[in-house]
């Protein structure tokens, strides 16, 4: 097991910058989960940490030994790809035997560790078969690939949305197991995904990308109530956080005084924020803080109902103009109807400022 | 009543595309099936007209006659010796040429490609004196050398190899390498055998070729010891003695052939996928 960093790494094809000067401290034997829209640089930072793609700039460090230019198959680390990559003319045994024999690992070994690892991951009666043939359900293909990376016990397991061919009710269940076998082995799992789901509920930590940037680390409960930037506010939560573009009437002692949502609040800004009096803010609430109340400061129409079972994402028209945004979501477990007009409370606790120029908090 | 005629209406659709087919098919048959029947024709029979097409006594006198009247074994031999170790040499040889041009990144790729295309466009009589030359002055007229170096490298398999390799995932070799595999592993447990289809496609192209070729080694031997089975066939030729050796040569033409159909019938399934898939399947 060994902790990981990366120091100031880029990664630049041809016009493209695909990783930005990136930093990342990943803990010995947590589950670490990078966590991005298409494109947005995840798959080649752990192509990056698995060597089969070299840094432009930067240093990578595994354990404390710098592997930048090591190949990757003395990096000890194991890979589980997005398409299992299992190789096609060899049986699951073979599989799944291939790096302890590429290693020069005893035959009567490799055999107990095949049947150790069938064992853990029950695949024992898929040892004779072929990967055409581990259609069916359950994850098979996922397990062997899985199986494939543990076998030779690497210092860090890296994963790329290894979960993102299964169907919703599979995937939930994989997600437990994989975390699981993660605490099992007691190893540094780097996982990558655009399932803000799998991320939120796997990971000890995630680290939140677009464009080649890492714009958030921290646990999924900080990253979804103390965003960073309002990418990330946005990215994070299903719904999403509503963004509403507003002006500070006045700032002192630490809070700012701003009309939103048809009320004067004050919201606490933090101490470095240079916000300043008349200025825009972007001021964030989750659809969640905002409670349907007779009594609420605003007033607004029902538009549009999304029924999730236990509760409805309402979107809700506001009376109120606004700078921006006047549709607001908010979920509710009450029923309402379309064009029904409903008033809505929020308290100023849950209210996050963002700089309008910047996107950052303040 | 309707789906009969819309089925009438297909068959009629396809019908003219089958005739020619059949037409096509029959033009490429016929002299397989001339030299079969004339292989069991007597003298007479051979040169009798209207044309016997199908002989009224199969006569199998023809067959011992080859090994009599030439050293056929010795031809046979020969060919297998220098075709067989012809086409181990291009197969190996081609298929990593194949995989480093589909895989590997590195300087003067493009460029070395552009020579195979541009090879193959080439024709084989172009290149026939200079290799002539080559090869006298290695000097290996008279051997076997001269019989298998050149045939070694074959454009048109790196070419297919490397079209095909191009199909191949590259996550599965990247996987090897995590896996710990070194280059030649990954080559030989991975991508080797994934290319079976093609594979097959250029063992029985190479060995049609190198099997049949006769201006070659008629060329480059002269010592009638290391005769290909073509140039043995080659000597039974006219008459002597007062026998007409074109049923014996046609005999030693039936049985020089069995080797080539062989091969063929053997690879014609991955032969198949290659043509029909191109690409990799689990």
């Amino acid at each position: 097991m060994a902790k990981v960093e990366l120091r100031g790494v880029s990664k630049v094809f041809g016009s493209v910058e695909a990783v930005k000067s990136v930093d990342l401290a990943i803990e010995d034997g947590s589950f670490f989960v990078i966590l991005g829209p298409s494109g947005s640089g995840k798959t080649t930072i752990l192509r990056i940490i698995a060597g089969l793609e070299s840094p432009t700039s930067g240093k990578v460090i595994i354990g404390d030994k710098d592997v930048t230019d090591v190949p990757p198959k003395d990096r000890d680390v194991a890979m589980v790809f997005q398409n299992y990559a299992l190789y096609p003319h060899m049986t699951v045994f073979q599989n799944l035997a291939f790096p302890l024999e590429s290693r020069g690992i005893k035959k009567g070994e490799v055999r107990r560790r095949v049947e150790e690892v069938a064992s853990l991951l029950r695949i024992e009666h898929l040892l004779n078969k072929k990967p055409s043939q581990l259609s069916g359900g359950g994850g098979k293909a996922q397990r062997v690939a899985l199986g494939r990376a543990i076998i030779r016990r690497p210092k860090v397991f890296l994963m790329d949305e290894p979960l993102s061919n299964l169907d919703a009710k599979l995937r939930v269940y994989m997600r437990s197991e994989l975390r699981k076998l993660q605490r099992t082995l007691r190893a540094t799992f780097v996982y990558v995904t655009h399932d803000q789901v799998e991320a939120m509920s796997m990971a000890d930590k995630v680290a939140v990308m677009f464009k080649g940037e890492i714009h958030q680390v921290g646990s999924p409960a900080q990253i979804y109530s103390d965003p960073q930037d309002t990418e990330v506010a946005s990215f994070i939560g299903t719904p999403p956080m509503n963004l509403i573009r507003s002006k500070v009437i006045r700032v002192d002692k630490g809070e700012a005084d701003i009309q939103v949502l048809g009320r004067q609040v004050k919201v606490k800004v933090r101490q470095n924020s240079h916000v300043r009096d008349g200025e825009e803010v972007i001021v964030g609430i989750r659809p969640e803080d905002l409670q349907i109340s007779k009594d609420g400061a605003l007033s607004g129409v029902v538009e549009g109902i999304e029924p999730l079972g236990r509760e409805n994402i309402l979107h809700v028209r506001l009376n109120e103009s606004t700078l921006n945004e006047s549709t607001l979501q908010v979920i509710s477990t009450s029923t309402e109807s379309i064009g029904e007009e409903i008033r809505l409370n929020f308290s100023c606790e849950k209210l996050i400022l963002f700089d309008s120029k910047t996107n950052k908090r303040i | 009543m309707v789906s009969a005629l819309k089925v009438k209406k297909r068959y009629l659709h396809v019908l003219p595309l089958y005739l020619a087919l059949s037409v096509v098919a029959i033009a490429f048959f016929f002299p397989f099936f001339w030299m079969l029947m004339s292989s069991f024709k007597s003298p007479a029979e051979l040169l009798r007209l209207p044309i016997v097409w199908i002989p009224s006594h199969f006569l199998l006198s023809n067959y011992p006659a080859v090994f009599k009247y030439v050293p056929f074994t010795r031809g046979l031999l020969n060919s297998a010796l220098v075709t067989l170790t012809s086409v181990f040499g291009a197969t190996l040889i081609s298929s990593m040429a194949a995989y480093a041009l589909a895989k590997y990144r590195f300087a003067g790729r493009g460029a070395f490609l552009n020579v195979i295309l541009i090879s193959l466009s080439v024709p084989g009589f172009v290149t026939l004196i200079p290799l002539y030359d080559l090869v006298y002055r290695f000097g290996w007229i008279n051997s076997y050398l001269a019989l298998i170096i050149p045939y070694l490298g074959s454009a048109y398999s790196i070419f297919l190899l490397r079209q095909y390799i191009i199909t191949i995932p590259d996550s599965l070799i990247e996987a090897a390498r995590l896996d710990g595999a070194n280059e030649f592993r990954i080559f030989w447990r991975v991508v080797f055998p994934l290319m079976r289809p093609a594979l097959a496609v250029v063992i029985f192209w190479n060995f049609f070729n190198i099997w049949n070729d006769f201006l070659w080694p008629l060329l480059v031997i002269n010592d009638p010891k290391l005769y290909t089975v073509q140039l043995v066939l080659s000597q039974l030729q006219g008459y002597e003695s007062g026998v007409s050796f074109v049923g014996i040569l046609m005999a030693g033409s039936f049985m020089a052939i069995l080797p080539t159909l062989t091969i063929y019938l053997l690879g014609q399934s991955q032969m198949k996928r290659f043509y029909n898939l191109g690409g990799v399947k689990g």
